[in-house]
This record gives C-alpha cells, structure tokens and sequence, in this order.
C-alpha cells in the first residue's frame, strides 16, 4: 500500500532551457499542498508534469497504488485518478453545467458508451459532486451565464466526479476577487479533507498560501527552494522564492503581498 | 435519491429530442441518396464495367499537345484573379450597406443584400452563358460570370464580418471624435481585414476551378481544351489535361495558404 506521490530527480527541458532542475517531492494522502513562485517559475509545468500534459525529459514518477509510471497504460491510470482544475475553467461555455461535470466520467468509458447517455451511476455521481459545491440548483444551467465564482465551482465538481486520488489546481483563484476566493478555496480544501484527497494547489497570494496550505513549496527558477509548514515561511525565504533572477534586481514586494507583474 | 430525480428527467427529456433530431436529419439525407438513385444497385452495377473500359483509354497521359495548353492556361489563372479582383471590388462597395451595423438605413441594406442574394443566386455557369451570347467567346464574359457571381458571396461574408466585430474599439474611436468614415477605415477594417483576406483567397482558389466550368460553354481558358478533348473522345489527352490542372490547383492551394497565413499573423 503506497500512500503518497513520489517525484524523483524530475527534470523538464523546453529547447535548451531547463523548466524543472531535478525535482523532488513527496505528496501524502490527503495533504493539502500549495505552490508558490513567481510566474515563470514553473508552477504550472510541474503541475502539468505530474499528469504529463507536459511530457518529462527525465525522472520517475511514483503514484499513490499505481507505483511507478512506466507507460501509455499506467498514465491513463494516472490521468483517471487525477482531477485538475484551471485557471480559466476550461468548461464548454455553451454546455450545462451538468454536461460539463459529467466529461469528469468520460475517462472510465469507450468512446461508443460515450455517446449514449452514461450509465445512471454516473449521473448521480455527477449530481452528487454538484451538490457538494451547492449549485444543485444550477445544474441544468449553462455554464456562460454563472460568475466566475460558480464556474471555478463547476471545474471543482468535474474534478471530483473523477472520484480522484490526486486533484491539480493550476491557479484556480487567480481571476476571482478575494471574498469569492476564499469561498473557492476552503471549499476545494473541505472537499479534500473529507475525501481523503491529495491536492497540489499553485497560487500567487501568500497569504492564501499561509492560510490554507498543510504544507507549501516555494518554487524558483525550476528549483524547490523551500519545502515546509506555512510558519517556516520567513520573510527572507519569500524573498528567496520571489527574487526575481540569480543576478538582477530582486523583486519589490511587502511581507504578505506579491506584486504580480 | 430524489432531489436528483428531476434534473435526470429533465436530461433525459433533452436527451430524447437530441435524438429525434439527428433522426429526422438522417431520414432527409437516407431518402435524399435514395432520391439520386444512389441505393438504385442495378444501374450502378451496369456502370461499373464502362468505367473500367474507360479507365484504360484514359493511360497513359497523352501530353502531345501539352504546348499549346500554356496559353489557355494563363488565360484560366488570369480569369481567376481578374475575377476575383472584380468581385473584391463590388463586395468592398456593398458589404457595408449590407451589415446592420453600418448601413446607412434599412432601404439600402434591404437593397444590398437583394443584390448580393441575386447574384449568389444565378449560377456561373449560366452567367457565362449569357454573357457569351451578349459579348462574343473569349476570356472576358467568363472573366465577369466568375465575379458577378463571386460578389454574392464575397459581399455576404464580409459583411457578416463587419457584423460580428467588437463594438468597443469601434466606440472608442467615436469617443475620440472620428467621422462615421474615419470609424469605418480605422477601427472596422483593421478588424476584419484577416477574416476578409481569407475568403478572398479561398475565393481566388474556387475561381480557378471555376474558370474550368465557364470555360466549356466558350468562355475560354484551359476549360474549353478540356471540354474538346471530350468531344472527341481523346481520354488520353483529358487525363492529360486533368493531371495539369492537379498541379495548378495543388500550387495554387499551398499559395493561397501561405498568403492567408502572412495575412492574419
């Protein structure tokens, strides 16, 4: 019984330039982790590398009960067993948001089973997923004409429906103001926690970072420059973790608040 | 669970008349093939055979007169463009009394788009036809059919553009004081210009092709070669003929791509 995701010694080229530099981390069940670095630090590869939207250049990957990803099959696993959430949603806008949850179950069925209508089962567990970040109500609405806030709820219960082991949010609070945030937020962790989910969160809000983060990665330059509980994380660190290159300037920023620019 | 039970009927119910849909559009395009004779298995049984006596006529390629076929073929390219430019023209002229939002009232754009549905209306080939009889054989007619006819078209999509493009630069370029011009030439057309290019060229290549058409009721071109060869039923040469103009279209698509690429960059 393997109870945690594993990155070993991952690297990530684009060209010449390296992304990633030798990455490691371990990832417990259930744990709430966030990410932070500057844009540009390679956030979202990593993110992205864990499910391999980003194809690794070397490195091993090692998957809750799945153990090592070896080939095309254990990564479809992989990818079943993971939820990802967006930062712009990446919904059909046109679509209801019943439809949208219910690509969550596309994973687990051939293209031909598909097209019919899915089997009840997965309905109601779409359904369920709906209910769970209270837009029952809106379930036969499309998803264009709720907030932002509701949209990045939908993406939450797409995810879920995935009954994932592993849930990756690629900036899910970044186009959404403060109040909704938080709702967004302690909703995603609540879930987590109730369902024994791990989840990976990139933010660039320390505070948010501080606040709901069981654990938190600071990410510079491609390098884990900090791995550590959120009262570890010193002004000097931040500092590390947002400056802004080796050798020019660093970057201006107050104790708690990141300047994006 | 019961609180799920409407939204899954209410699915179920769209569902349904997703289906019906799909099957009514099925039985149209089923009864239609069935229309045409396409389900007709005995005719297209007896017409296997004379193509496969045909087949052999047509190898190898005859290109013995492939010299003479330079000039009808510049002809055919000329007509394109010439064609092209003429319905490039006329379309610019009528696409914006033709969108809601820059017509000047509703008796011009009523009128526009009569015009454009007329001309889309009337088929090249028959224009050509016309055109023929009125001015004589030649380049010419076939030259004005392929435009008059492209205009329709032409002006119908440009204007669909127009009607699409964001409003808010468009009000912007109010706000600071343009004329209801100036906002035509410096906020809507630096908008649609790539969407417009690009139906320009898809055009350029589709008259081109259609220059083959035109070309066979005496319009000139590399048509006419092509439809004279069949009359005398010289297979050899129209296979000729045919892979010639393969090679045009195939040369003409890549460039149209690589324009249509430059443009909307």
């Amino acid at each position: 019984m393997n109870n945690k995701l594993s990155l070993k010694n991952i690297n990530v080229k684009y060209g010449e330039s390296l992304a990633l530099k030798s990455v490691n981390l371990d990832i417990y069940k259930g744990e709430f982790v966030v990410l932070l670095g500057s844009s540009g630090a390679g956030k979202s590869t990593l993110l992205r590398t864990i499910n391999q939207l980003n194809p690794l250049t070397s490195g091993e990957l090692d998957f809750f009960d799945l153990g090592k990803i070896r080939n095309k099959k254990d990564l479809q696993n992989l990818r079943k067993k993971t939820g990802m959430i967006f930062q712009q949603h990446q919904l059909i806008e046109r679509n209801t948001v019943f439809q949208n949850v219910l690509t969550g179950r596309l994973g687990f069925h051939s293209l031909f089973r598909s097209i019919l209508p899915l089997p009840k089962f997965d309905q109601e567990l779409a359904l369920d997923c709906i209910d769970r970040v209270s837009l029952l109500d809106k379930a036969l609405v499309k998803v264009k004409e709720l907030s932002g806030g509701q949209q990045q709820r939908v993406g939450i219960a797409r995810a879920l429906a995935q009954n994932p082991s592993l849930i990756l949010a690629d900036e899910p609070i970044a186009s959404l103001d403060p109040k909704t945030s938080h709702q967004v937020l302690s909703m995603l962790k609540d879930i987590c926690k109730k369902d024994n989910i791990s989840a990976l969160t990139s933010l660039h809000q320390v505070d948010f970072a501080k606040e709901y983060g069981d654990r938190i990665i600071g990410l510079s330059h491609g390098k884990i420059v900090f791995n550590g509980k959120s009262d570890q994380l010193s002004d000097e660190i931040l500092k590390n973790i947002y400056s802004s290159s080796p050798i020019t300037e660093e970057a201006n920023f107050t104790s708690n608040e990141v300047v994006m620019v | 669970m019961d609180k799920f039970k409407r939204i899954l009927e209410v699915e179920r119910r769209t569902w349904k008349k997703q289906f019906f849909r799909v099957l009514i559009i099925l039985i149209f395009v089923f009864s239609s093939l069935a229309v045409v004779g396409l389900f007709d298995f005995e005719r297209i049984s007896t017409g296997i055979p004379a193509v496969l006596k045909l087949l052999p006529e047509m190898f190898p390629p005859d290109f013995s007169r492939a010299g003479t076929w330079f000039k009808p073929l510049i002809d055919s390219l000329a007509m394109s463009i010439a064609g092209t430019s003429i319905s490039v023209f006329l379309s610019l002229l009528l696409c914006f009394f033709a969108a809601r939002n820059t017509t000047i009232n509703p008796i011009f754009y009523n009128l526009a788009t009569l015009i454009l549905n007329v001309t889309r209306a009337v088929p090249e080939l028959i224009l050509g036809i016309i055109l023929v009889a009125m001015i004589g054989f030649g380049a010419l007619p076939g030259t004005l059919a392929l435009g008059l006819h492209s205009v329709g078209m032409l002006g119908k999509f440009y204007a669909e553009a127009i009607e699409l493009c964001d409003k808010e630069p468009i009000e912007a370029a109010r706000a600071s004081g343009a004329s209801d011009l100036q906002v035509i030439v410096h906020s809507i057309l630096p908008q649609v210009f790539p969407a417009m290019a690009d139906v320009t060229f898809y055009r350029w290549e589709y008259n081109f092709r259609a220059s083959m058409v035109v070309g066979a009721v005496g319009a000139g071109g590399i048509g006419l070669e092509i439809i004279s060869a069949l009359r005398i039923m010289d297979y050899a040469q129209v296979s000729a003929l045919l892979i010639v103009v393969l090679v045009v279209v195939t040369v003409l698509d890549s460039m149209s791509n690589y324009l249509r690429k430059s443009v909307s960059e």
